[in-house]
């Protein structure tokens, strides 16, 4: 029973990784840049919806939505700025820039909001829960597992049956060719790198609901999203899903052998998966992304 | 009418010049072949006209209209499709899907945009039509495909934009001969309807029996612009490999 309760409570932490990990997997499966700011433009996207609700007194929803917005714009300007410059370049550079932007954000989130560990506050909802069959199944992780599925299945349809879709997988195959068939590579990438944010944005605003957040929890976000893209297949939205799961239920399963090596045993299964599978669980029935 | 103008042309890739003041116009309905040996230039005059190389200098009209300095993709929409050495094909994509990437707008509904120049009025369904072998295909992962059929699907992938203009990077390129005959057969449906052309072809019979016009490049310049009935197999072979560009009487 314990052991069932324990799948059960990873499969939701899993909700949290994947919806992190969605953003991650698109940009890496359409830009080939793997954005090492992710986290951290999560977390941002959590202490601004923080400061809105708690500090300015706007209704959640509408602090949320602001938010939201303002992360699909901050993925365009983050594109626009500073990705389309590195495009072409070595892909170490656009890790390098990311990784700048990485230190940036966390230091300047700590500058104005301090070091303090802050939460979204959502009132009943965050702590409400049902037993199933004697397991605790709590709204909250479950509704963020729902938005996770969601997020995820929304993307695959977007990318499978849209105009958008096949032009920005044609993008993805091969740019230079798109733009030889009339695809404007460069605004193709834009949209996805603020697509991709607005998902960072949506997974840290999750992440603040459940949990404390400090302003340097960004780069441990990237790690466990980085790992679920990794276990999942890279470019693959379903492994990306899949992944996350199984980290989750490893932290969470290990957790329950041992209360303070969760998230080793997590990192355990990760390197576990790279060495007998280091294309990933879904490398062959890939979906492309 | 002057359908395309390329002025006084100059490519570079680095240090090296691969076009060198190169002049060239062409008609509607034209049937073009650029004839030359490797490194003549060829695939990146078709490349500068269809604007995923810049042009150092010179210039490249369209109907009149300078499109020297607009990119790639918006050229497709002002009439120019250029079908590429080595196909490529997006490879995630079924057939269906590569060609409707090459639909402006993105969906099969759209129409092409109107620029005013004489067009041969392609779309998806035409082009399953004149390409059989698509219709049969057309949800297989084109990265499945044999060489005929990925020429079929990319030759078909830039029709569906309705170009003005086609240019033919070396579509014979690696194929078997009897898949270089079926890509020509059904190339006669273009050719027929009205679509200039500008192509690239190793092979000079080939040549000489599809172009109305052939121009040799040499080093980056052309060295020979004469009409078919005007052409002689030997002179154009000699000013293929550059040897004796003067006619000998």
């Amino acid at each position: 029973m314990r052991l069932l309760d324990a799948v059960v409570q990873g499969c939701l932490l899993g909700g949290q990784y994947a919806l992190f990990a969605a953003g991650l997997s698109l940009m890496f499966g359409v830009l080939k840049v793997v954005n090492l700011a992710h986290g951290d433009l999560g977390i941002l996207a959590a202490f601004a919806a923080i400061g809105l609700a708690a500090g300015a007194g706007l209704p959640l929803a509408l602090a949320v939505g602001v938010v939201l917005v303002g992360m699909l714009g901050i993925g365009a300007a983050l594109h626009a700025g500073l990705l389309a410059r590195t495009t072409g370049a070595l892909p170490q550079i656009s890790m390098i820039a990311t990784f700048g932007l990485s230190v940036v954000i966390g230091n300047a989130l700590q500058e104005v909001f301090s070091a303090d560990p802050r939460a979204l506050d959502l009132g009943w909802f965050g702590t409400a829960g049902v037993s199933l069959g004697g397991i605790s199944v709590g709204l909250l992780p479950a509704a963020v597992l729902a938005v996770a599925v969601l997020a995820l299945t929304g993307l695959h349809l977007a990318l499978t049956r849209t105009a958008f879709g096949r032009r920005v997988r044609a993008t993805a195959d091969d740019p230079g060719t798109a733009a030889l068939v009339g695809v404007d590579a460069r605004r193709t990438y834009l949209v996805v790198t603020a697509l991709a944010v607005g998902l960072a944005g949506l997974a840290g605003v999750a992440y603040a609901a459940s949990s404390l957040v400090t302003p340097l929890a960004g780069p441990s976000r990237l790690i466990f999203a980085f790992e679920a893209v990794v276990i999942g297949g890279l470019g693959s939205l379903w492994g990306t899903l899949l992944g996350a799961m199984v980290l989750g239920v490893a932290q969470s399963v290990g957790s329950v052998v041992d209360p303070s090596s969760g998230v080793l045993v997590g990192h355990l299964v990760f390197l576990m998966v790279l060495a007998t599978r280091p294309a990933g669980l879904l490398a062959r029935a890939r979906v492309r992304a | 009418m002057t359908l395309l103008r390329v002025e006084g042309l100059v490519v570079r890739h680095g240090l090296l010049t691969a076009v060198r003041e190169v002049d060239l116009a062409v008609a509607p309905g034209e049937v073009v072949a650029l004839v030359g040996a490797n490194g003549a230039g060829k695939s990146t005059l078709l490349h500068a006209v269809a604007g995923s190389l810049p042009a150092a200098q010179g210039r490249v009209l369209l109907g009149g209209e300078d499109v020297t300095t607009m990119p790639a993709h918006q050229r497709v929409r002002a009439g120019i499709s250029l079908v590429p050495e080595g196909r490529r094909l997006f490879p995630s994509l079924s057939v269906l899907e590569n060609l409707l990437v090459g639909v402006p707008g993105g969906s099969r509904a759209a129409g092409p945009a109107t620029s005013g120049l004489p067009r041969g009025g392609w779309d998806v369904d035409r082009v399953l039509d004149a390409f059989p072998v698509l219709a049969r295909l057309r949800d297989r992962p084109a990265g499945l495909l044999s060489g005929g059929e990925q020429q079929a699907t990319a030759i078909g992938r830039a029709l569906v934009a309705d170009p003005a203009l086609l240019l033919l990077d070396e579509v014979s390129l690696g194929l078997s001969p009897a898949a270089v005959d079926v890509v020509y057969a059904s190339l006669e449906a273009v050719l027929a309807g009205g679509v200039a052309v500008v192509l690239v072809e190793q092979d000079i019979e080939r040549a000489l029996r599809t172009a109305t016009r052939i121009v040799c490049l040499l080093e980056g310049r052309v060295t020979r612009d004469v009409a078919r009935r005007d052409a002689d197999r030997a002179e154009i072979t000699r000013a293929y490999f550059g040897t004796g560009t003067e006619v000998p009487s």
